[in-house]
C-alpha cells in the first residue's frame, strides 16, 4: 500500500470533530495529522482518496496544512484499519508519526463470512417463510453495510416473492468481529413448487437453490461489492396440506385393509373405533417421524429409501402402511419382492 | 339521415370510450422496454460515437446504458450487461462497417483482457494479456487500439485482426497508468498516471515518452479533442475537469469545471462541441458546453 500527497493550500481551522476526523500524531508531538472520514472516496483504477490536515501544534497560528491523498493499494488484502505512518518535513526537521485509518482494496475479495448451510432450509407453501441467514464479518475489519440484497431462485416459477427488508435506506451494518441475521421473506408459488420436490425425496436434497447477492460496503467510504451465497431449500406443505395426506393415506390403508381381509380392525372391533385408531396411530407415526428427523440423526427409510415426512408423498404412504396394518405391509412387500 | 348518422356516431364513441380508458389504462400499465432493467447507478466510465450524438456508459455494476444526446437531455434507448466475471476498468466505442462495438479493457479470471462486445451485449473477440489492462482509446481511421496496463505500467497496441497485443514501451516513471487518450493524427498517446498524479506523452514517432502535467490528485479519464488539441482530464480527487493545450511547448492545467459534481470518473466529447461526465459519486451525467458551463445533468429517476 503506498500514498501520493498533493499539497492543496492553507486554511485557518482548529475546528477538527472527532466523528468526522481521524487523528494521527508525530512522535515528537510537534504535528497532528487530521484524515476527514467524510471526503474517502473510492476511484477507478483501484485507489482511493481522501483529504487529510496538518497542523502544527507549537505554532501560535492555527493554521491547517491541507493535503489530497491518494491511496494505492498493491496486491491484494481485505478493506481493513491500519495503522499509516506518515512523515513531515519542517525545514531540515524530520518528524515521523502514524494514524489508524482505513485502507481500502477494490480487487475482487468477499468481505463477509457465510456459515455453511448443514441442510436446506424447510419452506412452507402454504405461506409466506421468514428466513434468517447468518453473515459473520472477521474481527479486526472494518464494519459492512449492506445496502441490497436481490435473490432469485433457480426454480423461477415455484415463488410468488422473494424480498428483504435490507436496502438502501434500511441497510444493515455488521460490526467487526460480529454476526448478524439477514432477514429474508419467501413467499412459495403453492402448485409449482410442490410439483418442483414430489419427485426429490431424500431430506437432504434441495429442491430450490436461491441465489442471494449482496451489495455492500466497508465503512467508511469503502468501494461497493458484491457476493453472491447459494442456499438450498426445500418445499414443504404446510400443515393443511399434509394432514389432507395423512387422511388420505389412512382411507386409502383402512379400504385396503378392508378388502384384504373383510374387516376394518381387529376381531370385533367396532369400526368406528379401528377408523379413529387409525387415526390417531397415523398422526402418532407422522409427529414421531417428524421429529426424529428434523431433531435426531434418526432417518425414516421406506422400501430402502431415505425419505422426508414432512413431504406429501411420504406422509401420505406412512399413513397408508398405519392404517393398513400387517396384511397390507405384507401385501406391499410381497408385490414389490416379485416386481425385482 | 345525416342526423341519424350522427347520432349513431356518437353512440358509438360513447360505448367505446370506457373500453379506450380501459385500453389505455392497459397499456400504460404495461412494462416498457426497460422496466426491469437496472437504472444509471455509479456511472463509472462512458464514450461517444463518432459523431457524439450516442453516450454510451458502463455503470459500476457492470451494465451498458447507451443513450441518445438531445439537445437538452440524454434518451436511453437500450441496455446490456456485461459477463459477471469480467472487471471493466474503461471502454472505447469503434465503429468497424455499419457494426457499432466496443472495446473494454479490465480484468477477466485475474488475467488483463481485451474484450470486443457488439451494441447488443455479444462477446465478439478477446485479448489477453498476462498485466491488468486500464485505459484504452481507438483510432477510428487507423483502426488501432493503444492499451495501457497499471501494474506493469506498459502501453499495448491491439489491431483488430491481430490475435496478440504488440509491446509499445514501458513508462518507467510511472507508478500505476490509469485512462489513455490516442491522438490519431499526430500519433500520440496522452497517459495518466492515477497514483502520481500525472499525465505523460508518448510520441509514437519518436518513441520517447515526457511528462507533460503534474499536480493532479487521481486522474481517472481522459478525453482528446483533435479540433482544439486540447486534453480534458477528469480528476476526482481535486472533485474537476482540467483540460491542457498539448500544443504548448509549457502545458498548464486550466479548471474546466469544478464545483459541481462528487466524483467525476468517466468522461466523453459530444456532438455540439459539448463534454460528458460521469459523476460516479452522484449518480448523474453532467453536459457542458466546450467553455465549462453546465448544461444539463441527467440522472435516472428513482
Amino acid at each position: 500500500m503506498s500514498f501520493s500527497i498533493l499539497f492543496l493550500g492553507t486554511e485557518s481551522r482548529a475546528d477538527f470533530a472527532e466523528s468526522h476526523f481521524l487523528v494521527g500524531q508525530t512522535d515528537n508531538e510537534a504535528f497532528r495529522l487530521y484524515a476527514d472520514v467524510d471526503s474517502i472516496q473510492q476511484v477507478r483504477f483501484n485507489a482511493f482518496t481522501l483529504t487529510a490536515y496538518l497542523v502544527n501544534e507549537k505554532a501560535p497560528s492555527r493554521t491547517a496544512y491541507k493535503f489530497q491523498a491518494t491511496g494505492n493499494p498493491t496486491g491484494s488484502f481485505e478493506d481493513t484499519p491500519v495503522r499509516v505512518t506518515f512523515h513531515v518535513k519542517n525545514g531540515s526537521a524530520n518528524s515521523t508519526g502514524t494514524i489508524l485509518m482505513p485502507v481500502y482494496n477494490a480487487t475482487k475479495f468477499d468481505l463477509l463470512q457465510v456459515s455453511k448451510q448443514d441442510q436446506p432450509a424447510y419452506v412452507s407453501v402454504s405461506g409466506a417463510t421468514q428466513m434468517e441467514f447468518q453473515l459473520g464479518n472477521p474481527a479486526d475489519s472494518l464494519p459492512v453495510s449492506i445496502t441490497d440484497v436481490a435473490i432469485n431462485g433457480n426454480c423461477a416459477k415455484c415463488w410468488n416473492q422473494l424480498s428483504s427488508s435490507v436496502a438502501q435506506k434500511s441497510s444493515l451494518q455488521i460490526e467487526p468481529g460480529t454476526n448478524a441475521s439477514l432477514p429474508l421473506l419467501l413467499s412459495p408459488n403453492s402448485i409449482p413448487a410442490l410439483l418442483q420436490g414430489a419427485l426429490l425425496l431424500k431430506p437432504d436434497a434441495p429442491h430450490d437453490t436461491l441465489s442471494i447477492t449482496l451489495t455492500y460496503h466497508a465503512v467508511p467510504g469503502g468501494a461497493e461489492k458484491k457476493q453472491t451465497i447459494a442456499a438450498g431449500v426445500r418445499f414443504g406443505p404446510g400443515l393443511f396440506g399434509l394432514a389432507l395426506a395423512l387422511c388420505g393415506g389412512i382411507a386409502l390403508g383402512l379400504t385396503a385393509r378392508y378388502l384384504l381381509t373383510d374387516k376394518l380392525g381387529n376381531e370385533n372391533e367396532p369400526a368406528l373405533h379401528a377408523i379413529l385408531s387409525a387415526l390417531v396411530l397415523g398422526l402418532i407415526a407422522e409427529c414421531v417421524g417428524i421429529l426424529v428427523t428434523s431433531y435426531g440423526n434418526s432417518k425414516l427409510v421406506l422400501f430402502g429409501m431415505d425419505v422426508d415426512p414432512r413431504q406429501l408423498f411420504p406422509a401420505f404412504v406412512l399413513a397408508v402402511f398405519v392404517s393398513g396394518g400387517a396384511a397390507v405391509v405384507s401385501r406391499i412387500t410381497a408385490f414389490f419382492g416379485k416386481a425385482k | 339521415m345525416n342526423c341519424f348518422l350522427r347520432g349513431r356516431l356518437l353512440q358509438r364513441w360513447k360505448l367505446w370510450r370506457p373500453c379506450r380508458l380501459l385500453l389505455a389504462l392497459g397499456l400504460a400499465l404495461q412494462p416498457g422496454n426497460g422496466a426491469d432493467s437496472p437504472r444509471l447507478r455509479r456511472p463509472a466510465m462512458m464514450d461517444s460515437n463518432g459523431s457524439g450524438s450516442d453516450l454510451f456508459v458502463v455503470d459500476a455494476s457492470a451494465n451498458l446504458h447507451a443513450f441518445h444526446v438531445k439537445q437538452n437531455a440524454l434518451v436511453e434507448y437500450r441496455q446490456m450487461s456485461l459477463p459477471a466475471d469480467f472487471a471493466a476498468s474503461d471502454m472505447t466505442y469503434l465503429l468497424s462497417g455499419s457494426q457499432e462495438s466496443f472495446l473494454i479493457a479490465g480484468t477477466l479470471s485475474r488475467r488483463g483482457a481485451v474484450a470486443l462486445f457488439s451494441l447488443d451485449g455479444k462477446s465478439l473477440q478477446t485479448w489477453s494479456l498476462r498485466n491488468i489492462c486500464s485505459g484504452i482509446d481507438f483510432g477510428a481511421a487507423t483502426h488501432v487500439a493503444y492499451v495501457a496496463t497499471s501494474d506493469s505500467n506498459e502501453i499495448y497496441r491491439l489491431e483488430m485482426k491481430s490475435p496478440k497485443l504488440t509491446f509499445v514501451t514501458q513508462v518507467d516513471d510511472a507508478a500505476k497508468l490509469g485512462p489513455l487518450a490516442f491522438d490519431e493524427v499526430r500519433q500520440e498517446i496522452y497517459v495518466a498516471d492515477v497514483a502520481a498524479g500525472r499525465i505523460y506523452k508518448y510520441s509514437i514517432a519518436a518513441k520517447a515518452s515526457t511528462t507533460l502535467v503534474t499536480g493532479l490528485s487521481a486522474p481517472t479519464a481522459l478525453s482528446f479533442d483533435p479540433d482544439s488539441d486540447r486534453l480534458y482530464i477528469a480528476d476526482p480527487g481535486r472533485r474537476g475537469i482540467f483540460t491542457i493545450d498539448t500544443r504548448s511547448s509549457k502545458p498548464v492545467l486550466t479548471g474546466f469545471a469544478a464545483g459541481q459534481m462528487q466524483s467525476p470518473s468517466g468522461m466523453a466529447l459530444l456532438s455540439q462541441n459539448r463534454v460528458a461526465v460521469a459523476d460516479y459519486g452522484a449518480d448523474s451525467v453532467l453536459v457542458f458546453s466546450n467553455k465549462g458551463s453546465l448544461l444539463f445533468r441527467f440522472s435516472a429517476p428513482n
